[in-house]
């Protein structure tokens, strides 16, 4: 959990086994994250302008969910902004799950977080929440969902996580 | 010989409305950290993002900023970055 032990200073205190959840959890999210294409662009130059995105909402929820269409009713402006818009938010998502990946090999134990660190946490475990949170159904409320015992796990990590994140909003 | 009246071309006036930004609500991200987001990314002081917040949560949707569609374009990605759910719309389509 985060804490604030002075005015400047942020301590995230982690067990071995909350680093290695979140270890997992999130290489599990840089998977998601990762975009093959990019490997092997066939235009150096739109990549490096960060041009030539997806134009259609991802089949995945998960992905749905954290590349949303931009308009209600323009499927052509929704387009258009994902192709502009998602490979430069998807590197920037990419860029705070490793800073995390990198901080977490510190741990365990009690740890200071530097500033810079904090947006890559925050945005980190928030993605988190979304991808959980979004395969538990909880984006539908589906009341199966809720019931359903095999998912209790999962639940655990999403509260467990809200915690986590709740710790750190209140530092910010 | 009568005189016409000089024939001045009317430049074309941009009626564009304004666009805004509206998010929406989604069961979730906290209550604190969406407050938070307003604070952070609109400099919105703790009382107007929190009341953004509510509006958001009891009413399903907020219109968070207004401006060019340029402008709603940099706020709705910026929501996205944040994982807040957010599209924008032409004022008087909402």
């Amino acid at each position: 959990m985060f804490k604030r032990e002075s005015e400047t200073v942020v301590i995230l205190d982690l067990e071995e086994i909350e680093v290695e959840i979140l270890m997992n959890l999130v290489g599990q999210l840089l998977n998601l994250l990762h975009d093959p294409d990019e490997d092997e662009h066939e235009d150096p130059l739109a990549q490096m302008v960060g041009l030539d995105g997806p134009t259609s909402i991802s089949d995945d929820p998960v992905l749905a969910r954290l590349f949303p269409d931009a308009y209600i009713d323009d499927a052509t402006s929704s387009a258009d902004f994902r192709r502009f818009t998602q490979p430069d938010l998807r590197r920037k998502k990419e860029a705070h799950a490793q800073n995390v990946r990198d901080h977490l090999r510190e741990f365990p134990g009690e740890l200071e977080v530097a500033d810079e660190l904090l947006q890559s946490w925050l945005l980190t475990i928030n993605d988190l929440r979304l991808a959980l949170g979004t395969r538990l159904g909880l984006d539908q409320e589906t009341e199966a969902q809720l019931e359903d015992e095999s998912l209790a796990p999962i639940f655990g990590l999403y509260d467990w996580l809200t915690g986590l994140q709740g710790t750190l909003i209140d530092v910010l | 010989m009568s005189v016409s009246p000089l024939e001045v071309a009317q430049p074309e006036v941009q009626t564009d409305r304004p666009w805004l930004t509206v998010v929406w609500n989604d069961p979730i991200n906290l209550m604190t950290y969406v407050t938070y987001v307003f604070q952070t990314y609109f400099g919105y002081n703790k009382e107007k993002a929190e009341s953004l917040m509510l509006q958001v949560h009891h009413e399903g949707k907020a219109v968070v900023s207004s401006g060019s569609r340029e402008e709603m374009e940099r706020d709705v990605a910026a929501m996205h970055s944040y994982g807040l759910w957010a599209t924008m719309v032409k004022d008087g389509d909402v």
